[in-house]
């Protein structure tokens, strides 16, 4: 096993993929920066004019690619196992005698460190760009720490349903579309369940404008999108937050609610995913 | 002679389509065994199958004494190497940065001996060129010494000669003869240029259907084969006539369509013909210049490998 780390480890620091992607994460950041602070132009009673930077709150900036980082995970799993598979080298670790568990197993360890590498990367270099920026924390920096440990870790779990999906499909190009979808549909999912929890109980009262020009009082009325039901409110909770992805959305809207046991759920995704994984490798006809 | 190799009643079916219907065969250790099959005969599902790249459906293999069930299969297989369809190696790197990856997966402790591998292969002025921009014949090689990494005294070798040109084909057979000879290599090779296998197998393997029809060593190749006779002649028509006539077992190697001199402008086409078993050549010749049909030359010839393999599963092409 040791020696799979090695080599995979050794291909990894290699791997172009990798670093594209963390640069593509990092250029990602900085334009969400740029995006994100506004001019303020106040002229004063002397006529004065007085220019002021707004920033927004940094950790909201930072974790900016956290919804989408699942997409790049799946691009680069697809790319590093595609070539396992399209160029053979997956054949010459069998041969050489390793068991098919081990082989997975290892591959898991190399691509969940590559996901880890990617977000925590991303946020090593960013968070030091734009503080230097002039973006400020509005979190404690133990609180920070919890987020980037949530995104590291999720990230991980991506990693380990990406590879579940590309290990299935042996061609690269495939492999690759087969995750990203895998990905946009995660993202659809995560997007509806947040949606749905972030929905107000009622709908809030108003005017109306009649035909006739009228102006008439609306009372507030119940919300019928929102989800009433505890049971189904906390199983949809649940399930945005064992989803990579709805973690992502959580952490980027800054929702912090449980974040405690966000980590413990990354790791039992990808746990469960590479278990899976490996289960499913292990009866795998390989070209 | 031990064998480094044997299966028994392997089995390996697909959903639609079953590859291999109950392979046995052995190869001895220091052989040279050629596989000999059609496209589809189930030659690289039986390598994928004794590589441990797939599971047989039914049936056993036993590498070094150790049959696939058992664990310590692992442990036989850390001493064959194999180059099953196309060469496994990273096109992004270099050849010895391919050789490096596989020094650090053999868990080898340093990576002395990638140079001379290099050199045995041919590759050791490749510098920092990637393999991807390496030709057929360097992917092949460099393939093959990556299957020599760790030093295997098993090597299967899935067609190594496709693609290659003239000169590369027989560098091929010299690296395969180099490694069976100095290294004490035993190879199990598959190749659709059965000219080319006869040249260097010990062995042989007939597989059709998804079986083994035969098995033979090459001395037994030798004397088992049919003598024949190669007539090169004026006009193969008329040969084939007085072949006929004659009631000889023959074949057309090759008709090459000519125009008849002066009056007699009709067309004719000269050729080869080969006649199988071992015809009376006077009598023959005498025949064939009585329907006008001149010989030129006369050369004796042992039955091909194609030719033996075609007679014995029945025609079609092989491959």
């Amino acid at each position: 096993m040791s020696n799979l780390l090695g080599a995979g480890f050794a291909r990894l620091r290699r791997s172009k993929c990798l670093w594209f992607c963390l640069a593509f994460l990092i250029v990602w950041v900085i334009v969400a920066a740029g995006d994100r602070q506004m001019t303020q132009t106040t002229i004063g009673k002397d006529g004065e004019v007085q220019k002021q930077i707004l920033y927004e709150d940094l950790e909201k900036v930072v974790f900016s690619f956290l919804p989408y980082l699942g997409f790049v995970v799946a691009i680069f799993t697809g790319i590093y196992m595609g070539a396992e598979y399209g160029e053979g080298t997956l054949r010459n670790k069998l041969i050489a005698g390793y068991g098919r568990g081990t082989v997975y197993l290892a591959e898991a360890v190399v691509c969940a460190s590559a996901a880890a590498i990617l977000c925590g990367g991303a946020l090593a270099v960013g968070t030091p760009v734009l503080l230097l920026m002039g973006f400020k924390l509005s979190v404690s920096p133990g609180v920070f720490l919890g987020m980037a440990v949530s995104g590291v870790l999720s990230a991980a779990a991506c990693s380990g349903i990406a590879l579940l999906v590309v290990t299935q499909i042996q061609r690269g190009r495939n492999a690759m579309a087969a995750g990203i979808l895998v990905f946009f549909l995660l993202v659809v999912l995560a997007a509806w369940l947040d949606n749905r929890l972030e929905e107000k109980e009622a709908l809030p009262g108003g005017w109306m404008v009649t035909e006739e020009g009228e102006i008439v009082p609306v009372e507030a009325a119940p919300n019928p999108r929102y989800v009433a039901d505890p049971l189904a409110r906390t199983a949809m909770e649940l399930l945005e937050e064992v989803l990579p992805v709805g973690q992502g959305i959580r952490i980027s809207n800054r929702d912090l609610e449980h974040m405690e046991r966000w980590p413990p759920l990354s790791l039992a995704v990808t746990f469960a995913a590479t278990g899976a994984g490996a289960l499913l490798f292990r009866k795998k006809d390989i070209r | 002679m031990e064998d480094v190799l044997t299966v028994s009643g392997l089995v390996k079916r697909y959903r639609r389509s079953a590859a291999l219907q109950g392979v046995t065969m052995r190869v001895p250790r220091g052989a040279i065994y050629g596989l000999v099959g059609k496209n589809g005969a189930g030659k690289t599902t039986l390598f994928r199958v004794i590589c441990g790249l797939q599971e047989p459906t039914e049936g056993e293999y036993a590498l070094y004494g150790v049959p696939c069930g058992e664990r310590r299969i692992l442990e036989a297989r850390k001493r064959m190497g194999a180059v099953v369809e196309t060469p496994a190696i990273y096109l992004d790197m270099s050849a010895e940065d391919n050789l490096k990856q596989q020094y650090r997966i053999l868990g080898l402790p340093s990576f002395a001996g990638i140079r001379e591998l290099l050199e045995l292969v041919g590759l050791s002025d490749t510098g920092h060129k990637k393999a991807g921009n390496f030709s057929l014949g360097m992917k092949q090689r460099l393939g093959i010494a990556v299957a020599l990494c760790g030093s295997p005294d098993f090597l299967i070798l899935d067609e190594p000669t496709n693609g290659l040109d003239p000169q590369g084909i027989i560098e091929m057979r010299e690296l395969i003869l180099k490694l069976n000879r100095e290294r004490q290599i035993t190879v199990l090779l598959s190749s659709h240029i059965l000219d080319e296998m006869s040249r260097v197998a010990t062995h042989y393997g007939f597989l059709d259907q998804g079986r083994i029809v035969q098995e033979i060593d090459a001395g037994s190749f030798q004397g088992s084969r049919r003598k024949s006779v190669a007539l090169a002649v004026s006009d193969t028509e008329a040969a084939s006539r007085v072949m006929t006539e004659c009631g000889l077992e023959y074949e057309i190697l090759s008709g090459l369509s000519v125009s008849g001199r002066g009056e007699e402008r009709e067309s004719r086409a000269q050729g080869e013909v080969l006649v199988y078993g071992e015809p009376e050549l006077g009598g023959l010749i005498l025949a064939l210049a009585r329907e006008g049909c001149r010989v030129h030359s006369v050369q004796e010839r042992d039955e091909s490998l194609e030719s033996y393999y075609i007679n014995l599963v029945g025609g079609g092409s092989c491959e």
